[in-house]
This record gives structure tokens, C-alpha cells and sequence, in this order.
């Protein structure tokens, strides 16, 4: 039987201002799995929107085996077998497995009985038993996935797109999907799997391709690529060293927090932070390290627990309500609450703290020295933008989080709470952001940094907790962090 | 006039804008603009419009509605909304003037209304805020309580009785302009400077914008949600001592559910979004005004009442339209 | 320390029991109330000319419901109720054929509709906004047309209401209407392809734009059905009631809508919501209020204030529900 061959013949894509893609040919056989490889903005995404029909591109050619082909809505993706699974899986939650997997097969009437036969069929073939009536919303997110997954397979998903599928994953979850993918790769279908972790892509595909400002720098089998070729082709330069200074004494602890307990996480945490130290917390998606912060930073309800601060006087007792006074804390995902999108830069920077700008004698705002304290902290932490009375939104995602830590660091606190503080952003503002950070260890503020990228958390730490199940599985010093242990403690 | 609150330049913005270009920009000197020009406009086909009688007839006319878009106004930029004002302007108003009249005291009656006011607002934000039930649900539910009670107290009536000096006090002239109007401007004088100078003001709009962020800097929203309905109530209070002092009665007619409409289009015109995050007082104001202008111009003119409706339902539609169409031209998409 | 553990857990999953079935003990608990004060509650004329009187709320609820789940909103309801009632009234007076004029109405309501879903989806204006300005630039309509004063039915319309009622068994025709039209819209949202993709969109409008849902079409057909239905209950007003007056009819509908279908438990937020059996059992819930506080012979100023602490108990009972589900 012949394989499929979807052939991607010099695709270049412009977009006003800037050009994602240029000159990208790729070729991909059924029974293939294709990894894609670049870091934010490389194009990597871009691509694939044109292959799913979300973008049309500006130049090339697509061939389905030898035939060429126009892809120009998502309905057309579909119609040539083309599947597209998000790394948020795109669910309609109040609705049924069956329905969400044939949503766009309905037409006139729907026959449950028939719907979830058929769907039972899809979730069969990659050894699934979810029930096809039960509510997606009512899943968790790896079997909504497999929800995504079914439906692209129902659409004849000949050709199937991963992108950044596991960025949510347990270690049980990501082994079914690559079983799963191997599955579908003995079927014949060509698969793409686009990924930043790197272990992974080497694992699961079979050629690699790597981008990087919109062209592909290297392509070949994946078993024939060393990892440092990849790396060295993502960045394209010197891959900047990270300052690994001896290992400091800490003995001032500034932050304690003794048996911490909210429903399922955290489960009794205990921990403490001294001054000038960074203290990794290590743990997978879902062993609840966001919970533990939001639970000490008093936005989510602690059944028991008590957090002491010190703020100069020796450790005292501070009502969750109240540690925001005392600690920066830069979320997990600013767009959704790190951020206030519509507004300009110097109002982003100075919100946190309004109180420091009253002026006498009505306590009215001085508006004039909150943009000056913003244009200074802009000049300081190198955060690109023509003036700060620019619209946040409009910064691209390294220097939205720059605004968001000169937003706390407007405050000096004595403590940060940092999660995943680099998340979607490029190389050279993450570098500025890391020495950011050191820069305040070494200056004395204790910061707590949750990071789901190893080197990340190996580079910083000075001590790591990792976090299991929302309890704290282990205590790991500098000297002995080792990627197995960390692995180890987490399963 | 702050721009303040106006999104900054987007950042692919680099070509210097004509000053009076970007002036256009700020959506309340536009309608202030348009309002000139159709004032001007007025002037000529109707020669009533331009009497200083009229003139204070208008502003009078638009205290009432103004005091509680005022009030709306802080509520809005939650995206919340109040639609008890006007029935609790009427409630709040009744009860004060009943112990007015038993008691000829109109301090201790003004004193009434406008606790009773208060009282419901702060009734009004609790169960937004604390219990976390939807706005629209409960105010509405607390406009039908209030209404009902209003006539159920009253037999439907107005309670009269009220001591000359009420009247003169609040619904005079000082100096030749009318009370209504120096109150209608101190009270928006200073909620102006509330909303837009104050840390209160800030936290408010950070709630608007986006609630979560709001909540990670610190901002008690809770409670600033309970207080936008606290000064919502007053504002209907304030409004109930105005109205009641004018007709020198108060009767469940002095605010009906209908009344919120008007409300509602001012505080649009002025610029407030429904989805919150935005919103002025002084577009509020300005959009008082024009409504009240269109009510005037129709009476001066002798259109047929209900021919207002119609003029009002479409300026909303149309200003609404234009709105989006402006804001879309000013923007530039950078991806 | 193991007991009280599960004492606390014991405690905590009757809490949930009751929080969850709170509306449903408040309305037996009504039912309750009502019944033990008065025989005549629980009587089949009463239930009969209840469910008779909640006919037109039902319907107007019917459509409201549907825009609630696409997470947008219709506050222009009662004008067009208003509009399609009064020209309904007027084509009769001027000795037009009964069912051509009820057909005629009737299309003026999916008209009515219709611009609303080209404001909407074509324009592109805020649903809240575009409606409003709808709401009251139809009032306008309304008293133009009723020349500001009331209109009363004319004797053909009657007589057609009891031609239709002997063709029906001698049920009132508001009654089998309001019924059907509930029953063929729930149906239409669970069983056709239209109302499934009429969840998905309330759902996640971005997901069914990528699946392909036309969610323009979707939208402005859902705004259509919502005026048609808005119209409808207008005449069915009318007959209930054997007039029109400009400033009362339908006057505050759209809110009552929203209020019986958010009762039923349609979320504002979109996505979710039934007609049968949510929004009928909030309107019949609604209207049980008045029904039983008229049977008690209670003060024409009580209604408002009772309907109005009942909707506010429901809702708190209702909001009760959702926090504790928040904490685990």
C-alpha cells in the first residue's frame, strides 16, 4: 500500500509588518511523525494554522500526493483529511463527547443512539473508555484531548497536527498519547508534532525540522541530529551562559509557612525562604504548585495553615489576606491576570501601588510620577516600546512580562513569588528575565520560582521543593539536583 | 477633561496626529462637539430653545436623570448594572417626605430619604458582592420590591404635606440659577474627582478591566463592588430629594421602571461601556444633557410624545454604531 | 480524629444536597405554602387557567432562552410584543381576514428580528446597546400605532378564539399553544443539527468558528426566532387580555424572560440552559406567585413586593449553590 505524501513546497506567509514564513518546504510520508521544532515565534505555529486553514498562505504550494491542493478555510483542511489538535484542547464543555467530536458533521436531525455508536468506534481506536454521552467539561484535560483527537480522526484525519500537545500532561497521560500516536502512525497517517521540549521530539518522531525566523534551518532524521545541532540552530547564536556563582550560606529566614492545607492542594506545606535565596518549586501540571502560591498569596481559601513574615522585626504571624503586602507575585498566565490589556504601560506598571502616589492634600493621584517611575523601570529592565503611554497589549509577549515584574519590583518587596515567570517568551528577553532575577537574590529579596522548564529551575535555584500530588515530595539542595531525582519524586 | 482613562497609542502608531485630529480622538470632546453643533443647530429653528428659562429647564430636567446615570456610572464600569435607581429614587422619596410631613422637619426628612437610599444600595451591593448573585437579577428584583411597596404604602398616591421651605430650599434659584443645577454640578464635581483622581477610583477600573488582575494587585475587589452600589443608592437619594422637592410631593410616578432607560442611554452617550472598564462623568454628565436636550426640543417643538422614543432608541443605536466604527479606524493591528 | 472527619464530611455533603436542590424545595416549599392556605391552589381550574395566564411569558421565555445560551441578550422583546400585538389589533379593526392578519403579524415579529440580527451580526453592535435602543425606538411605534391610547379586540377575534377553542377541545387556544411551541423549540435545541450548534456556539463561539458553524447565521436565525416568538406572545397577550394599551404591553417583558429563564436554569454566561424542563418550570414558577396571592385575595400592591422577595430568595439560593461547588 502506498504511504501518503503531503509535500510543502516553498510556503511563505506575510502578515502586515512582518514576514513569519518564508521559503518552508517540507516533506512528510504517511506513517511518518514529523517533529517541528523553533522557539516563540519562529513560525512554527503560523505553519501549521495554514495547514489547519486558519491562515492562507502568501506564497507556495501544497501537494497531497503529487496533487496540489488549496486550503483556505478550516472547513477545506478537513474536507483533504487534516486534523488539528491544540494544545488546549478545543472543547465545548457543557456539551457531550459525541457531540463535540461530530459537531461539524450535524446536519438536519441527530440520532444519539447512531452518534455515540460512532463515537465509541473513534474512542475505541485509541484504546479509550470515556463514555460518548458523558460532558466534556466534566473530563480531565488528557481525556479531552483524546475528545480533540477523536474528531480530527472523524474528519478521515489522514494528516494530523500536534501542537505543544503536552504542555498539560501528567507523565501517565503523556504515555498514552505517544501510544496513541504510534497507533496512528501504524495506521498511515503523516503526523506533525510540534513541541519545545526536546526530549520529547526526540522520542517520538521520526525526522526533525527546525525553524527559526520563518525558514527552516535544519531538517533530516531525527536519530542523525545531536541535540546541541538543534539547540544551536533554535537560537542561531551563542546560547547565553547562565551565572553560576558558588553556593551562597542563607541563614535569615525571611518567609515560613508551616502546614498549609486547601482542599486537594496544597496538603500541609511547610517551607521556608531566606533572605537573598531562590527556592525552586519543582512538581508536574496538576501537583499543585499554582494552588500553594494562590493559597499563600490569599486568593484561594486555606482550610489550615499559618504564614510568618519577616519584615524587620523577626518572624510574625500574617493573615493570608494580608502577604500581599509583603510579596511581589507574577502569575502563571498574564493575559489572564497579570495584565491589564487595553491600558498603557506606565498605568500597567504603577497599579500595585496606587497608595505610594497620594498626594497631599486630598490624597488625589499624581499621575505625572507614576509615568515617570514607569519611563525609569522601562529604561531599567530594557522593555522595548516607542513610550510608556503604549498600549500593553501591543508588547510582544517577553516585554509584557518585563512590565509585569517592574510592576512588583516598583514596590521592593522582601519576597516574590514567581510562576513560571518565562512562559512564551523569546530567548533573549527570558536571559534578561533570569538575570532579573538573580539580581534581586543578590540583593536580598527571597523569591519562590515555579518553573516547568528544568534548565530553568536548575539554572536559579539555590534549593528546590518539588511538590507531588500537593504535598512536598522532597528538599534538594544546588549540589545535588539531578534531573532523575527531580523525575523520580514526581511519578 | 482627563484623558486619563483613554487607552494609550498603540504601538505601531509613529506618524505625529493633526492636534485637532487626535482631540477628535477623545470621545467626550467629540460629543461635546456634535452637541454644540446640533445645539447651534437648534437655536435657529427653534428661538424658544435659547431663553436662560429653558436653558435651566433643560439642566433641570437632566439633575435627576444625571444624579442616577452618575450613580450607574461607577456600577457600569463593573459591568455591572442598577436597575432599581429610579424605583428606589421614588421609594426612598416617599418615606422621607412621609416623615417630613408628620414631622415638618425637612432636614430630618432629606436625612431619610437619603439613608433609605443607601440603605438599599448597600442591600443592592451586598448581594452582588458577598452573596455573588447576578446584578441584573437582583436589582431588578429590588426595583419590583421597591416600586410595589412604593404604591402599596401610598395607595398610589402622593404624600403631600410637605413644609414650604423644602421646596425653596431645593428646587429654588440661587442667585438666579437654579439648585438643582448647583447641586446637580457639585455632585458630579466631586464624584468626577472620586472616580478619576482617587486610589478608589483606580482600584474600580482595575476591577472593570480585568477582575483577576485587580485581585493579584491587591485590590479588595469585594468590597469595591459593594461600594459602587452604596454610592449608586446615594446618588438615587440625592435624586429623590431633588425630584420630591420640585413637585413638592412624592408619589410612586416619581420613578418608574421606564425612567431607567433614559438613564441608561446617558450614561452610554457619555462613553460608558456596557462590557465595563470604561465610563466618565463627565461624558455621563454631557450625556444627560443630551438627552435631555432631545425631550425639550421635542416639546418645544410640539412633536408628539411618543415620537421621543423614536428619536432616542436611534440616537442610541447610531451613536453606538459610529462609536465602533471610530474605534476601529483608530486601530492598527500588529501580527 | 478520624470522626470528625467524617462528621465534617457528613455535614458538608447534606449542605450539598440542599444547596443543590434549593430552587426545587423553594418551589414545593411555595407550593406548599399556597396549597395548605388555599384548597382552590391545587385545583385543576386554577393549575389550568395558571398555565393558561403563563402562556405568553412562556413563549416570549422560549426565544429569550435561546439568546441566553448564545450569550447574548434581547431586551427589545416587550416593544416588539407591543408592535406586532397593536397592528395585530388594528388589521382586525379594519375587518381583515383573522388568520391572514395573525400571519402578517406574526412575520412583522421575524422582521422585527431580523434588524435586530443585522445590528447585531451585521454591524457588529453590542447585543445589550443595539436591543435597548430597540426597545425604545419600537415604544414609539407602539403608541403611534395605538394612537396613545388602548385598542380593545374586535368581536372577530373572538369569535376565531372560540372557533379554535371548540377545534381544540375546548382547551384555550394560548394554553396548547404556549405548550407546543415549548415543546417543538426544545426539540428543535436538542434534536437538530441548528440547536446543536446553537449550544456550541454559547459554548465556545471560537471553537465553532474553527468547526466551521456559520455562527453569523446561527446568531441573527436566533434572534429572528426570538422576535418571531416575541410577537407572538404579544398577540397571545392581547387575547388573554382583550386589549392593547401603548404604555403596558409588554412592558418589562424582556426582564421577566430573563428572570424565568435564568430561574430554569438557562447561565447568562451562555452554553447552557433548557427550555423544557428550565424555563417552563421558572415561568410557571414565576406566575404561581401572583396565581396564589390572587387566590388568597391578597392586595393588588402586595404582587410586586412578594414576586419580588421570591425571585431574590430563589437567586440567592442559586448563587449559594455555585460558591460551594467553587471551594472543591
Amino acid at each position: 500500500m502506498e504511504n501518503m505524501v503531503l509535500k510543502l513546497e516553498n510556503i511563505s506567509k506575510v502578515f502586515p509588518g512582518v514576514k513569519a514564513l518564508s521559503d518552508v518546504t517540507i516533506e512528510a510520508r504517511g506513517g511518518e511523525v514529523t517533529g517541528l521544532i523553533g522557539v516563540n515565534g519562529a513560525g512554527k505555529s503560523t505553519l501549521m494554522n495554514i495547514l489547519g486553514g486558519v491562515h492562507r498562505a502568501s506564497g507556495g504550494k501544497i501537494f497531497i500526493n503529487g496533487e496540489e491542493i488549496s486550503i483556505h478555510s478550516p472547513q477545506d483542511a478537513e474536507n483533504h483529511g487534516i486534523g488539528f489538535i491544540h494544545q488546549e484542547p478545543i472543547t465545548f464543555n457543557f456539551m457531550t463527547v459525541a457531540e463535540n467530536i461530530f459537531l461539524s458533521k450535524l446536519k438536519r436531525g441527530v440520532n444519539y443512539r447512531k452518534l455515540n455508536e460512532e463515537a465509541k468506534k473513534y474512542l475505541q481506536m485509541m484504546d479509550c473508555d470515556i463514555k460518548p454521552n458523558m460532558k466534556v467539561g466534566d473530563l480531565p484535560i488528557g481525556e479531552r484531548q483524546m475528545v480533540e483527537i477523536a474528531r480530527a480522526l472523524s474528519c478521515g484525519g489522514k494528516i494530523l497536527l500536534f501542537d505543544e500537545p503536552t504542555a498539560s500532561f501528567t507523565t501517565t497521560e503523556k504515555k498514552k498519547l505517544f501510544e496513541i500516536i504510534r497507533e496512528l502512525k501504524n495506521h498511515g497517517a503523516v503526523i506533525f508534532f510540534i513541541s519545545h521540549f526536546l526530549d520529547e521530539v526526540e522520542e517520538i518522531s521520526d525526522k526533525t525540522v527546525v525553524l527559526r525566523d520563518g525558514r527552516v534551518v535544519i531538517s533530516g532524521w531525527t536519530k542523525d541530529i545531536p541535540r546541541s545541532e538543534i539547540l544551536r540552530n533554535m537560537i542561531g547564536g551563542e546560547v547565553v551562559q547562565l551565572d553560576e556563582s558558588a553556593k551562597r550560606v542563607f541563614d535569615e529566614v525571611v518567609f515560613k509557612a508551616e502546614g498549609i492545607t486547601a482542599g486537594k492542594a496544597p496538603v500541609d506545606v511547610s517551607f521556608q525562604l531566606h533572605k537573598g535565596e531562590i527556592v525552586g518549586l519543582w512538581g508536574l501540571m496538576g501537583s499543585g504548585r499554582t494552588e500553594l502560591v494562590q493559597t499563600l498569596y490569599g486568593l484561594n481559601r486555606a482550610d489550615r495553615g499559618k504564614v510568618y513574615i519577616d519584615t524587620g522585626h523577626g518572624l510574625k504571624h500574617v493573615s493570608f489576606k494580608k502577604v500581599r503586602e509583603y510579596c511581589g507575585y507574577v502569575t502563571e498566565a498574564r493575559h489572564d491576570d497579570g495584565l491589564f490589556l487595553p491600558w498603557p504601560i506606565w498605568k500597567n506598571i504603577t497599579s500595585p501601588n496606587l497608595k505610594a502616589y497620594k498626594k497631599k492634600p486630598f490624597s488625589f493621584l499624581d499621575f505625572k510620577k507614576q509615568k515617570e517611575d514607569a519611563e525609569e523601570y522601562v529604561k531599567k529592565l530594557n522593555v522595548k516600546t516607542p513610550s510608556v503611554q503604549t498600549r500593553i497589549e501591543s508588547l510582544s509577549g517577553g516585554n509584557q512580562q518585563k512590565v509585569i515584574m517592574a510592576k512588583w519590583l516598583l514596590r521592593k518587596p522582601h519576597i516574590f513569588l514567581l510562576d513560571e515567570p518565562t512562559r512564551g517568551v523569546d530567548v533573549g528577553a527570558k536571559a534578561e528575565i533570569h538575570k532579573m532575577i538573580q539580581n534581586l537574590a543578590r540583593e536580598g529579596t527571597a523569591c519562590l520560582l515555579i518553573s516547568s522548564e528544568i534548565e530553568e529551575i536548575f539554572a536559579l535555584s539555590d534549593r528546590v521543593l518539588v511538590l507531588n500530588r500537593g504535598r512536598i515530595a522532597a528538599e534538594i539542595d544546588k549540589a545535588n539536583i539531578d534531573k532523575e531525582i527531580l523525575m523520580s519524586y514526581c511519578v | 477633561m482627563s484623558d486619563i482613562n483613554n487607552s494609550g497609542v498603540s504601538a505601531v502608531d509613529k506618524k505625529p496626529m493633526h492636534p485637532l485630529t487626535a482631540k477628535l480622538k477623545n470621545p467626550n470632546l467629540l460629543l461635546l462637539f456634535v452637541g454644540v453643533v446640533i445645539i447651534v443647530f437648534i437655536s435657529l429653528f427653534v428661538p424658544k430653545f435659547m431663553t436662560w428659562r429653558n436653558i435651566s429647564s433643560v439642566i433641570v430636567q437632566a439633575s435627576s436623570t444625571g444624579l442616577m446615570a452618575i450613580g450607574l456610572t461607577f456600577v457600569i464600569i463593573t459591568a455591572g448594572i442598577d436597575l432599581s435607581l429610579p424605583t428606589v429614587m421614588a421609594f426612598s422619596a416617599i418615606i422621607g417626605c412621609m416623615v417630613m410631613s408628620k414631622t415638618q422637619n425637612e432636614l430630618l426628612g432629606v436625612l431619610v430619604i437619603i439613608l433609605v437610599a443607601m440603605a438599599i444600595g448597600a442591600f443592592n451591593g451586598l448581594s452582588v458582592a458577598k452573596f455573588k448573585m447576578v446584578p441584573m437579577i437582583v436589582t431588578l428584583a429590588v426595583s419590583t420590591i421597591a416600586s410595589g411597596a412604593s404604591n402599596w404604602i401610598t395607595g398610589a398616591k402622593s404624600v403631600g404635606g410637605l413644609p414650604a421651605s423644602f421646596k425653596q430650599i431645593f428646587a429654588g434659584n440661587v442667585l438666579g440659577v437654579p439648585t438643582q443645577a448647583i447641586i446637580l454640578i457639585v455632585v458630579a464635581v466631586i464624584m468626577h474627582l472620586l472616580l478619576s483622581k482617587t486610589t478608589f477610583g483606580q482600584h474600580l477600573y482595575q476591577t472593570g478591566v480585568n477582575e483577576k488582575t485587580a485581585r493579584v494587585n491587591g485590590v479588595n475587589t469585594d468590597r469595591v463592588k459593594f461600594l459602587i452600589y452604596l454610592i449608586s443608592g446615594l446618588m438615587a437619594g440625592i435624586a429623590g430629594v431633588l425630584g420630591s422637592a420640585q413637585l413638592a410631593s412624592a408619589g410612586p410616578s416619581l420613578g418608574t421602571q421606564d425612567q431607567f432607560m433614559d438613564i441608561v442611554c446617558a450614561t452610554v452617550l457619555g462613553g460608558a461601556s456596557v462590557m465595563g472598564g470604561k465610563g466618565t462623568i463627565v461624558g455621563t454628565i454631557i450625556g444627560s444633557i443630551f438627552m435631555s436636550v432631545i425631550t425639550n426640543v421635542m416639546n418645544l417643538y410640539g412633536v408628539e410624545y411618543f415620537i421621543t422614543f423614536v428619536i432616542k432608541g436611534a440616537t442610541i443605536i447610531l451613536f453606538t454604531y459610529f462609536d465602533l466604527i471610530r474605534n476601529k479606524i483608530g486601530e492598527v493591528r500588529v501580527r | 480524629m478520624e470522626s470528625n472527619v467524617l462528621k465534617v464530611n457528613g455535614r458538608r455533603k447534606i449542605a450539598k444536597f440542599f444547596v443543590n436542590y434549593a430552587l426545587y424545595m423553594l418551589i414545593i416549599a411555595l407550593v406548599i405554602v399556597y396549597a395548605s392556605l388555599t384548597p382552590l391552589f391545587l385545583s385543576g381550574q386554577n393549575i389550568v387557567s395558571l398555565l393558561t395566564n403563563s402562556a405568553p411569558l412562556l413563549v416570549a421565555s422560549v426565544g429569550m432562552t435561546l439568546i441566553l445560551i448564545i450569550a447574548e441578550i434581547d431586551l427589545s422583546i416587550g416593544s416588539i410584543a407591543g408592535v406586532v400585538a397593536s397592528l395585530w389589533i388594528l388589521m382586525s379593526q379594519a375587518d381583515m381576514n383573522i388568520v391572514l392578519a395573525t400571519l402578517i403579524a406574526i412575520m412583522v415579529g421575524a422582521a422585527i428580528g431580523a434588524v435586530n440580527a443585522g445590528l447585531i451580526v451585521g454591524l457588529k453592535i453590542n447585543s445589550f446597546l443595539a436591543t435597548l435602543g430597540m426597545q425604545i425606538f419600537l415604544r414609539g411605534f407602539v403608541y403611534i400605532f395605538t394612537n396613545g391610547a388602548q385598542i380593545l379586540m374586535t368581536d372577530a377575534v373572538k369569535q376565531a378564539n372560540a372557533a379554535v377553542k371548540g377545534v381544540l377541545f375546548g382547551l384555550s387556544p394560548l394554553l396548547v399553544f404556549g405548550l407546543l411551541i415549548a415543546i417543538i423549540m426544545t426539540l428543535v435545541y436538542r434534536y437538530t443539527a441548528f440547536g446543536r450548534k446553537v449550544q456550541a456556539v454559547g459554548c465556545n463561539k471560537a471553537a465553532s468558528v474553527k468547526l466551521g458553524v456559520n455562527v453569523n447565521m446561527i446568531t441573527a436565525l436566533c434572534f429572528i426566532i426570538c422576535g418571531t416568538l416575541a410577537g407572538v406572545a404579544g398577540i397571545l397577550t392581547a387575547t388573554n387580555v382583550g386589549m392593547v394599551h401603548p404604555s403596558n404591553i409588554g412592558s418589562g417583558m424582556e426582564f421577566v424572560a430573563i428572570t424565568a429563564c435564568v430561574l430554569g436554569g438557562t447561565s447568562l454566561l451562555g452554553g447552557t440552559g433548557t427550555i423544557i424542563p428550565g424555563t417552563l418550570i421558572g415561568v410557571i414558577f414565576l406566575n404561581s406567585i401572583e396565581n396564589g396571592l390572587g387566590l388568597l385575595g391578597a392586595s393588588a400592591y402586595a404582587y410586586p413586593v412578594v414576586r419580588g422577595l421570591v425571585i431574590y430568595l430563589a437567586m440567592l439560593t442559586d448563587s449559594f449553590k455555585h460558591s460551594m461547588f467553587v471551594n472543591k
